[in-house]
């Protein structure tokens, strides 16, 4: 659905930002795509949407090209960026407006999303809600035209933490099988128990793309007070609690996954985790 | 629905406009109908014309000027063509169709009211509004407007296609670019009376002598008739032309 192939994309001529991207994106998945400030997690979905273009490479969305813009394919496609447009309607006309260009919005779902992130009133005008309030009202149109794909740029920045909660609810039940849900973040427990697929972007690379299912057949993720230093610990951080670490999963036991424990193994033990997860068998080690 | 072109897409967008900029729209035609009320002049018609029309036509495609407001733009489901198509309809045929109207409101009601408050020929309302007595409708004014439409569409292309090519502040760059332009034209102009008729200083002593008067026969004539060709093809085509770059322009953009 989404296939990008050996992408080059700079903002300027002396240094690039991605080179040689290769990524494929499959439907029925929540995939987050987490790295620090600066990797271009921003810059790929703007690429995968078509606001900006490769220098090089192709790629394809629902088998078109985004460069070209074609309504096929953004009618298929919400895009919520970080930051917002100022929106002078109120939240009925920016539904009147929008709602049309899109054939498969549905203004049930919009009004339950509305009412479940306890936006009320639909006569409000949008620029005069909060930044939390109005990323809410994108957010509940975004899932409610039930494009094919939906890119979320950083969606739970400004959120309070009711609110994030109700994020993860409705974008999990959003989720069908023909649709792609792209997160970009760096608050990575934000989207804890949401994604079901982990990209990792470090040094405008790709670094890292599994599904959680797998993620946990060959990682395991152990808590508490000793540090199990007989086993191949590929990670480990001391906290309050104790240790937390990331070690190869030998037994094929069942761990919890914790994002940001896994992004920073990942940046510590990028070949390690290549050659892990790069076992042709695919299977515990 | 059609990939390629679709009139309820263009329909849509036009919508879109609409709802968006009701306040603005309510602002600006009120205005302009007080403005008229009071100077019924048609020959200020034409230039009031011009002025807004460029204004006008910049704020489309200030989009861009903010990043979270271009994506808004560009990810609305039309092909490019709709929404130039679109910004055409409205910045040309709509506002002029409006601007029309408006004019001939304005001076009707002022004219009314001028007739209630000074009577029908207060020789001193007239001279100061220019107005014609009583409700006679202002078809000179019209005509003003319609003889402007060249000037102003092309005015109206020219900062379209500026609006899109700068960022910020559209009007100030657009009028540099076109004085730089005007530079342009004025030093090849030099250089091809130095070419045809030799001397720079004898052609701008004549030009500028009182008793002057353009005559065909300073040039050579083949190059007469090219220059007179050249300029009927790029008058009728530089509006076109505006157009189609602000398309291309519009196809290119990126945030």
């Amino acid at each position: 659905m989404i296939q990008i192939k050996n992408v080059e994309f700079s903002y300027s001529r002396n240094s690039k930002l991605f080179a040689g991207l290769d990524l494929s994106l499959s439907p029925g998945h929540i995939h987050g795509i987490l790295g620090k400030n600066g990797e271009g997690k921003s810059t790929l979905l703007k690429m995968i949407s078509g606001m900006i273009f490769p220098q090089k490479g192709k790629i394809e969305v629902l088998g078109l090209e985004p460069r070209k813009r074609q309504p096929e394919m953004l009618r298929e496609i919400f895009f919520l960026p970080e930051e917002l447009p100022p929106i002078t309607l109120s939240i009925e006309n920016y539904e009147k407006v929008y709602a049309p260009f899109y054939p498969n919005f549905s203004h049930e779902q919009f009004q339950n999303y509305l009412q479940e992130f306890e936006i009320n009133s639909g006569k409000s005008q949008i620029n005069k809600l909060s930044y939390g309030q109005k990323k809410k009202v994108f957010m509940a149109f975004g899932l409610a035209t039930n494009t094919k794909i939906v890119l979320l740029d950083e969606p739970t920045n400004g959120l309070d933490i009711p609110s994030k909660a109700q994020f993860r609810k409705m974008t999990a039940s959003a989720l069908e099988d023909e649709r792609i849900m792209l997160i970009s973040t760096h608050q990575v427990r934000d989207l804890d128990s949401l994604i079901d697929s982990i990209i990792i972007m470090d040094a405008h690379q790709l670094v890292f793309n599994e599904l959680c299912e797998n993620i946990t057949e060959k990682l395991l993720f152990s808590y508490g007070k000793e540090n199990f230093k007989g086993e191949e610990v590929l990670y480990s951080e001391e906290n309050l609690r104790g240790f937390d670490q990331v070690s190869i999963n030998k037994t094929g036991e069942e761990s919890k996954l914790d994002i940001e424990l896994l992004f920073n193994t990942v940046l510590k033990n990028r070949q390690r985790i290549r050659e892990i997860f790069s076992n042709p068998n695919n299977k515990p080690f | 629905m059609n990939q390629k072109f679709s009139l309820k897409r263009i329909g849509l967008l036009l919508r879109r406009y609409f709802i968006e900029n009701q306040n603005y729209e309510i602002y600006l035609w009120s205005i302009l109908t007080i403005v008229f009320m009071i100077f019924r002049n048609g020959n200020s018609a034409g230039a009031i014309l011009i002025g807004v029309g460029a204004v006008y036509a910049v704020r489309f495609f200030k989009v861009f000027n903010y990043t979270p407001n271009g994506i808004q733009y560009l990810m609305v489901p039309a092909t490019q063509v709709e929404k130039i198509i679109s910004v055409l309809l409205l910045n040309t045929v709509y506002f002029v169709l409006m601007f029309s109207i408006v004019f001939s409101v304005g001076n009707l009601i002022g004219n009314f009211l001028e007739k209630i408050i000074y009577g029908l020929s207060d020789p001193v309302a007239s001279q100061f509004f220019h107005s014609s007595s009583g409700f006679e409708f202002n078809f000179q004014g019209l005509k003003n407007i319609g003889v402007s439409f060249g000037v102003f569409a092309t005015i109206q292309a020219i900062f379209t296609l500026g609006s899109l090519y700068f960022k910020r502040n559209a009007i100030l760059k657009t009028l540099l670019s076109l004085f730089v332009v005007g530079v342009a034209l004025g030093i090849l102009e030099y250089f091809i009376f130095k070419i045809t008729i030799g001397s720079v200083t004898e052609t701008l002593n004549a030009l500028n002598a009182i008793d002057f008067v353009w005559d065909e026969t300073m040039l050579p004539e083949t190059l007469t008739e090219t220059w007179k060709v050249y300029w009927k093809i790029s008058g009728y085509l530089f509006i076109p032309f505006c157009w189609l770059v602000s398309y291309f322009r519009l196809t290119e953009k990126e945030i």
